[in-house]
């Protein structure tokens, strides 16, 4: 049972590295690596809040909570005003799976997911070509 | 009256004065001067080209569009009759919408006889004939003298006509002054080189290139000697590429030709899919919004235009996601697509899920405090530099040690070079992937190990390696080097 938890908290971690390191490898230049980078930002705030690690860091992360509060205000602005009309539920759909989908356009939406589409690919052949260099 | 203006001087170079020509050229009655009965095809035809730029001088503005209806129809009928696939019907239509255009930019009418009536209605009945063929054109390779005065009567019409035009009209007139035979000459070298030049892709739309723009219409007035001579020329399906290549080439001066061809193949490709007078976008340097055609039967006002637009934007974005996602060529709609889509992404998506738990099952479970380092990735805003040289693929396998230190059966320091290198060759020789990040994800991998490494070269630095202890991570932790952490993709 503890061997699972493990197992799965560690697949979990290695999958939002696999992720953090896409939205990396991307930078800024793209609006869902934007989004997916501050998404786990936020969330690793949330959990290693009282972590050792944090503890020490905590001036860092004091100026990141001031700077996400305003990205994170500006970004619930955005969606609420600028909330594209939505034509059907398949565009519901994709906006949920597209980091930062809920702000954009569909013709920005689509573009981003074409980007996110060939990230993903990347990202799966790159994972499965290091599980297969492993014995 | 401006036809007045330009009519006498015509008469003088007119060496053959051909009175049915000037007259007609004269007659402000110029649609009851003209009647198939009476005239012959060609010359009809000649003449209701030749009179329509007058018929257009002569105060045609919204009243005559049935006049000039008339004409495309004789026109029309006579195309049909040498090449058999022409129906004036639909540019009817069109011309209800154009008589503001009246009297603006006049080209040469030596195209192609559905041509000339374009340049007199304007820009957007031109783009309506693109189902004509040169063939068009045959009956009027063969009167080379018809040609050069007709010419010679286009440009004089654009002089008169187009009075946006700046500075090129005298330079026109005075070309025309000189006389035929310079011309001639120097249009049959021109056709020599237009020929050389010719691209195949460009068929009928000399004048395509937005009608809007004073820079085309000079372009067309430069062009305008050499058009007749080129049809007089005598070159019977390849006349009017030439003719665009030679005017292409007449334009090189302005430098938008690249443009323009790229406009104009588009545009051109577009109607010969729908045979219609369907323009797309145009884009030109010199301006910066983007013009517009409504097409055929279409609301004008801006907002269903810009409608149009987005709609198109759209369109373009399902096709380029069509390509991407395997097996999309046969479904047609857009909510059938975007299912598809969601599917795909959801489907890429527990892959990445699911080798992240088979990663998870080949290495050996990591330390608490690598979970750290990983999220010191995240919140750190810099990216370090990977190493290329394999001293850090040397710790490598230090870093997967279990927290009870005993040296994991892995395999030796070949393994990260390996890894490195099998994760690196493919994507960088692979000619499939080319994403505009890829160099960026040629080091995912030794991100993903990257923390590792840092925090490994710190613990080398330290000398505690050898010692293979968990502690290393701490330290690695504790340290307070300054590349700490630091993670920098390559690019």
């Amino acid at each position: 049972m503890r061997a699972q938890d493990k197992i799965g908290r560690h697949s979990q971690r290695i999958k939002l590295a696999a992720y953090s390191s896409m939205a990396r490898a991307v930078g800024q230049r793209r609006a869902w690596s934007r989004a997916l980078m501050l998404k786990l930002k936020l969330s690793d705030k949330r959990k290693n809040r009282y972590r050792w690690l944090a503890a020490r860091k905590m001036k860092q992360q004091k100026t990141l909570r001031r700077g996400c509060g305003r990205i994170l205000a500006t970004k619930r602005n955005r969606s609420e005003k600028g909330s594209p009309s939505r034509s059907c539920s398949g565009v519901d759909e994709l906006r949920r799976l597209v980091p930062g989908g809920e702000a954009m356009d569909l013709g920005v939406l689509l573009e981003e997911t074409a980007h996110f589409v060939r990230c993903l690919e990347t990202q799966v052949r790159v994972m499965s070509i290091i599980a297969d260099c492993f014995p | 009256m401006e036809g007045n203006i330009g009519i006498p001087v015509a008469m003088e170079v007119d060496p053959s004065g051909q009175g049915s020509l000037s007259s007609c050229f004269f007659d402000p009655r110029w649609d009851n001067s003209i009647s198939m009965e009476q005239i012959d095809p060609f010359d009809s035809t000649r003449s209701s080209i030749v009179s329509s730029p007058v018929a257009s001088s002569l105060g045609a503005g919204e009243g005559d569009g049935g006049m000039i209806k008339e004409l495309i129809g004789r026109l029309g009928v006579i195309s049909s009759g040498s090449s058999g696939h022409v129906s004036p019907q639909p540019f009817l239509g069109h011309m209800s919408t154009n008589n503001s255009t009246n009297g603006s930019s006049f080209t040469t009418p030596l195209n192609s006889p559905p041509k000339l009536s374009l340049s007199t209605m304007g820009h957007r009945i031109r783009g309506s004939f693109p189902p004509l063929s040169e063939d068009c054109l045959v009956p009027f390779a063969t009167d080379p003298g018809f040609a050069e005065r007709a010419a010679r009567f286009s440009s004089l019409g654009s002089r008169d006509f187009a009075v946006g035009l700046d500075g090129k009209n005298a330079r026109v007139s005075s070309s025309i002054v000189e006389g035929g035979d310079s011309w001639e000459g120097s249009s049959l070298s021109e056709q020599v080189h237009g020929g050389e030049t010719g691209n195949v892709k460009k068929t009928q739309h000399v004048d395509v290139s937005a009608k809007k723009r004073k820079l085309v219409q000079r372009g067309k007035l430069d062009a305008v000697t050499p058009k007749g001579s080129e049809v007089s020329g005598g070159n019977n399906h390849t006349s009017t590429k030439k003719i665009k290549s030679c005017q292409a080439a007449e334009k090189e001066g302005s430098g938008k030709e690249p443009d323009e061809r790229e406009a104009m193949a588009a545009r051109e490709e577009k109607m010969q899919k729908h045979g219609k007078d369907s323009h797309s976008k145009q884009q030109e340097p010199p301006k910066d919004y983007i013009h517009v055609r409504a097409r055929r039967g279409q609301a004008t006002d801006s907002h269903s235009l810009a409608e149009r637009v987005r709609r198109e934007k759209i369109s373009q974005r399902m096709k380029a996601l069509q390509d991407l996602v395997p097996g999309c060529n046969k479904i047609t709609g857009k909510a059938l697509m975007l299912d598809e889509i969601i599917n795909y992404v959801q489907s890429l998506q527990r892959q990445v899920e699911f080798l992240s738990m088979k990663l998870s099952t080949l290495n050996p479970r990591m330390d608490i405090n690598m979970e750290a380092f990983l999220r010191k990735d995240i919140f750190q805003s810099r990216e370090s530099i990977l190493p290329t040289d394999s001293s850090p693929a040397h710790v490598f396998p230090y870093g997967l040690l279990p927290s009870h230190g005993t040296i994991a059966a892995i395999s030796p320091v070949q393994l990260p070079e390996n890894l490195l290198d099998a994760a690196t060759t493919p994507i960088h020789r692979s000619p499939t992937i080319h994403f505009p990040h890829i160099e960026g994800f040629s080091t995912v991998p030794s991100q993903v190990l990257g923390v590792w490494e840092d925090d490994l070269q710190t613990v080398v630095q330290m000398g505690i390696a050898p010692n293979l202890q968990p502690i290393s991570f701490h330290l690695g932790a504790g340290s307070t080097e300054p590349n700490h952490g630091q993670m920098k993709v390559e690019s």
